[in-house]
């Protein structure tokens, strides 16, 4: 018995059904990571929701224009600084649309079709061809046949060729597998895409006119200091007692190394930050987060650039006084 | 059904509305030179509409600013700055234009109350109502707007549809409705101005700076007619203020006179300035205003009042004789008004018509005429030019005397350049005095490039070096034995570029063919290609080196006669030769059916030719105007032949 038949046999012995269609692969495959729910399209709704159960404080209007661009089938691209929620933000919405828990594609530059839409498992396509039976379906077509949404997170990391390949699948809501000779066709309208970017990183490919006209791009910023402490209280919780003025005193931290250092703190830092804060409260006891918890802290979560340290406790030092 | 057709018409506004709003923030955008694709232009409509839509709200202008620009921006995903942007569509949402079009439309509602009208109603003229000012004021207004109609059963005035259409019309094209009233009392004067006549004083101070002195006047006039005193006070007084400011181009200066004097109007100043315009109407004036002006005048303007007034017969003599005195001495010549001068004058102009007929009776006539006058400087200058055209006449060889005569006389100004370049091209129509009128034309040029300073022709100049491209072996060799310098000697030409010339000889450019002459002549050495041209064209290759004399022969035995086709010549002038400097003399007055010239010239230029344009004054300045607007096209003016040198000069550097 050659090495092929024997993997075979191993294979059916795990029930696979070697004659199952693609969409029944899909089912079996990614069934069991999307989690279906009811699909929620009133953008009103969706910033409530998005508040209450995702604990994400959303501008109404990116909410509204990105539900009037998925009317209109287009895609979003998410673009701004790190760390202003953009991928939560966006995946939270997509799956809000969808009914469906949405799909990540985080974006490398060998990223490629393959990898995205399908490729053949080596073995089996020896065996049977290529065809249906040695086809691996992968998440694109997966959130194209589940009807889920799709984040594309980091687009500009990916190469310009994976970038047009996308736009033309998004434009025209299918997807050719050559090799199986087959296309398939979105379900429904909950097949959307969400891209997001940081035009600031380095290292990156800039984005082609061709793809920024097929976009509707919204642009991210660092939320006002105001939101930004509603937002460090509402992830925060009730577990611990967090004084008021020491959150604002941690936004006025980040503003500064936001002005001032390489690394700039998002809002998703300085949540860490309270987190952290509140947890090392908790261990020493405590039942009031105080300011040399806060401090220390810091170290840990702000610490990110060798050379930057100084630049960090002098922030600190300024804002919460020696 | 009918409620079904308003939501869809309700519908049908909004999206009007949202796609009006990103159009023209888009125009903005791409004015500014941001490149904006369609796709996105539709993508932004349909995205922005669905946006409000899902908001909830019902027309653009309900829409905070702020958001409008957000969505606008997003979809559109210029690199612009937000705040650059939100500048713009706001800008856009506040455009003069919306809110000139709600302004203008109250307007016309409050002149409709002051009419006692509605919309739609009509109109009954009566006596009572034509002496209230306001009433005749508020319908002249809408009725020079178009807003009052006339049709089968009398004036009415139209119904509000139609007039917000009208009104939204007018603002768009000329920006506000002050505007295009000015425009509409514009062309209402021009017609007569009737109707601009019954406006008041306060609503034509509005619109007056829009109308020349010309339209004016016409209102003016119109206003005595229909004897709305106020309005014509008011526009002499306008008149007035601006032919004192300098404003002279009046078509008919005794319309102007005449309201001026009705108004009472005429102060010293402002008639000198109108007699330094029209002579003619010196010989209106009272006696006692004639002796005033006559002391304010220069000595040109004198020297044509006082030949105006002497043609007046016997009337006003003792005041030409008076002021000639004043005269200096060729200028009173010219005016002829003591009987000496008036023999030696006409001496001049038999002299004149014998060179030109070739007739010798007429030297017979003049010497007669001479032998009558008293001996005086001028009588002697005249007798030798007889002189000279006798011998010409008789075939002797006296070009060259007759030629200094000429000369002398144009200096004394007896006779003007221009006159003197008619004479000229008369004589050449002879053919048995041809060769000799040539040879005096080519004198006369000289002369007269020399008077006008215009020095030095436009010519290729040799110079000898020691780079270039024909090598002088002589002129080498004979360095070599001179044991000079050991270097070879080249001739280095300095090339001047060919020029085409085209030069519109129909009937319209009469007037101005001495000026055309002189400037083609000036380039005679030059031109590469001659483009003659009426409604047919005459093509003369390869005419500088033929010789200066067979250009003047050319030029000064055409005859400017015909029809117009500046587009077909412009094409035929092009053809077939690398492009190079065109230089096209016309006034622009196509009277063929063909192309635009202005299209045809613009083509040229996109194909590399370089454009020069020399009209006369009387060049459509509505087409000067346009041609401003084509870059790489210059359009110059020559009123008079001596300010040709300087155009000219202008154009070639």
């Amino acid at each position: 018995m050659s090495f092929i038949d024997k993997f075979l046999e191993a294979s059916a012995s795990e029930n696979v059904d070697a004659s199952e269609s693609i969409e029944e692969k899909v089912k079996r495959i990614y069934g069991a990571v999307v989690k279906e729910r009811k699909p929620v399209r009133n953008p009103s709704l969706m910033v409530k929701l998005l508040r209450e159960e995702f604990k994400l404080i959303v501008d109404e209007r990116i909410v509204y224009l990105t539900v009037a661009a998925f009317l209109n089938n287009r895609p979003v691209l998410f673009e701004g600084p790190p760390g202003t929620g953009k991928t939560e933000i966006g995946e939270a919405i997509l799956t809000l649309w969808a009914g469906k828990s949405a799909f990540i594609l985080p974006c490398s530059n060998n990223y490629d079709e393959y990898r995205v839409i399908g490729d053949f498992h080596p073995l089996m396509a020896l065996k049977y061809g290529f065809n249906e039976k040695s086809f691996i379906p992968r998440p694109l077509l997966a959130a194209l046949l589940l009807d889920a949404g799709v984040l594309v997170d980091e687009i500009r990391r990916s190469s310009e060729e994976f970038q047009n390949m996308l736009l033309d699948i998004v434009d025209k809501r299918r997807i050719i597998v050559p090799e199986l000779k087959k296309v398939f066709y979105a379900k429904g309208i909950g097949f959307q895409v969400i891209f997001t970017s940081n035009p600031e990183d380095i290292g990156q490919t800039e984005l082609s006119d061709a793809f920024m006209r097929r976009v509707v791009r919204i642009q991210f910023d660092y939320p006002p200091p105001k939101v930004e402490v509603e937002i460090i209280k509402l992830r925060l919780g009730n577990s611990v007692e967090f004084p008021d003025h020491l959150i604002a005193k941690m936004v006025e931290v980040a503003k500064i190394l936001r002005q001032r250092a390489t690394y700039k703190p998002g809002p998703a830092d300085t949540v860490l930050w309270a987190q952290i804060a509140a947890k090392m409260a908790t261990l020493k006891g405590l039942k009031r987060v105080d300011k040399n918890s806060v401090i220390e802290a810091a170290t840990v979560v702000l610490y990110k650039r060798v050379g930057e340290e100084e630049l960090v406790d002098e922030a600190l030092r300024r804002v919460f006084g020696d | 059904m009918t409620k079904h057709l308003d939501v869809s018409l309700e519908i049908r506004d909004f999206n009007n509305a949202v796609a009006n709003l990103v159009y023209n923030v888009v125009n903005i955008l791409r004015r500014e030179g941001v490149k904006v694709p369609v796709s996105k232009v539709v993508d932004c409509i349909a995205i922005l509409s669905d946006y409000m839509a899902i908001r909830g709200f019902k027309s653009v202008d309900t829409v905070p600013p702020q958001e409008l620009a957000y969505v606008i921006y997003s979809v559109l995903g210029c690199k612009l700055e937000f705040r650059h942007f939100l500048d713009i569509v706001k800008n856009v949402l506040q455009s003069p234009h919306r809110n000139a079009v709600r302004e203008s439309l109250d307007f016309v509602k409050r002149e409709l109350e002051k009419l006692g009208l509605r919309f739609g109603s009509s109109i009954k003229r009566s006596r009572t109502r034509f002496r209230d000012s306001e009433w005749v004021d508020a319908y002249a207004t809408l009725k020079l707007l178009g807003l009052i109609k006339r049709d089968r059963r009398g004036e009415r005035v139209v119904d509000e549809r139609e007039a917000s259409r009208k009104i939204k019309q007018l603002v768009k094209r000329h920006g506000s409705l002050d505007k295009a009233l000015a425009e509409k009392v514009a062309e209402d004067a021009r017609r007569g101005g009737y109707i601009a006549s019954l406006l008041s004083p306060h609503t034509l101070k509005i619109v007056s700076s829009n109308l020349s002195v010309d339209e004016l006047v016409a209102i003016g006039r119109a206003a005595l007619k229909n004897r709305n005193y106020a309005t014509a006070k008011f526009v002499a007084d306008l008149v007035q203020e601006r032919i004192d400011s300098g404003e002279l181009k009046v078509r008919d200066v005794l319309d102007v006179y005449e309201l001026l004097r009705w108004a009472n109007r005429l102060s010293t100043s402002t008639l000198s300035k109108l007699v330094s315009v029209d002579p003619k109407i010196v010989s209106k004036l009272e006696a006692d205003d004639l002796v005033k002006l006559l002391d304010k005048l220069d000595e040109q303007s004198l020297a044509a009042a006082l030949k105006e007034l002497s043609s007046k017969g016997r009337r006003y003599s003792k005041i030409i004789y008076s002021y000639a005195e004043k005269l200096p001495l060729t200028l009173s010549a010219q005016l002829a008004g003591t009987p000496s001068l008036k023999r030696i004058g006409l001496a001049l102009q038999y002299g004149i018509r014998a060179l030109d007929e070739g007739n010798t009776a007429y030297i017979d006539m003049a010497l007669a005429e001479l032998s009558q006058a008293e001996d005086h400087e001028l009588s002697r200058l005249v007798s030798k030019f007889l002189n000279a055209v006798e011998c010409i006449l008789e075939e002797g060889e006296c070009g060259g005397e007759l030629v200094d005569v000429l000369y002398r006389i144009v200096n004394l100004h007896l006779i003007s350049f221009e006159e003197l370049l008619s004479i000229t091209r008369a004589v050449l129509k002879r053919v048995q005095l041809r060769a000799k009128a040539i040879y005096l034309a080519e004198h006369f040029y000289r002369l007269l490039t020399i008077h006008l300073g215009f020095r030095g022709e436009l010519n290729a100049s040799k110079t000898k070096t020691t780079y270039g491209t024909k090598l002088l072996v002589r002129d080498t060799l004979y360095k070599i034995t001179r044991l000079q310098d050991a270097r070879p000697v080249y001739e280095y030409r300095k090339k001047v570029p060919g020029y085409v010339l085209v030069i519109d000889k129909s009937g319209s450019m009469r007037p101005y063919s001495v000026t055309a002459t002189l400037a083609a002549s000036m380039f005679a050495t030059v031109i590469k290609r001659l483009v003659l041209f009426d409604s047919n064209i005459y093509v003369y290759d390869d005419v500088a080196r033929k010789g200066k004399r067979i250009v003047l022969d050319l030029l000064l035995s055409t005859e400017f006669d015909g029809y117009t086709n500046v587009a077909a010549a412009l094409r035929e002038a092009s053809r077939g030769i690398k492009p190079t400097t065109l230089i096209l003399l016309t006034d622009f007055r196509q009277t063929v059916n063909d192309e635009e010239p202005l299209e045809v010239l613009q083509t040229l230029l996109r194909t590399g030719w370089q454009v020069k344009v020399i009209a006369p004054p009387t060049v459509d300045p509505k087409l000067v105007r346009a041609s401003e607007e084509i870059p790489g096209l210059r359009v110059a003016i020559v009123e008079k032949p001596s300010e040709l040198v300087k155009v000219i000069r202008r154009i070639i550097i």
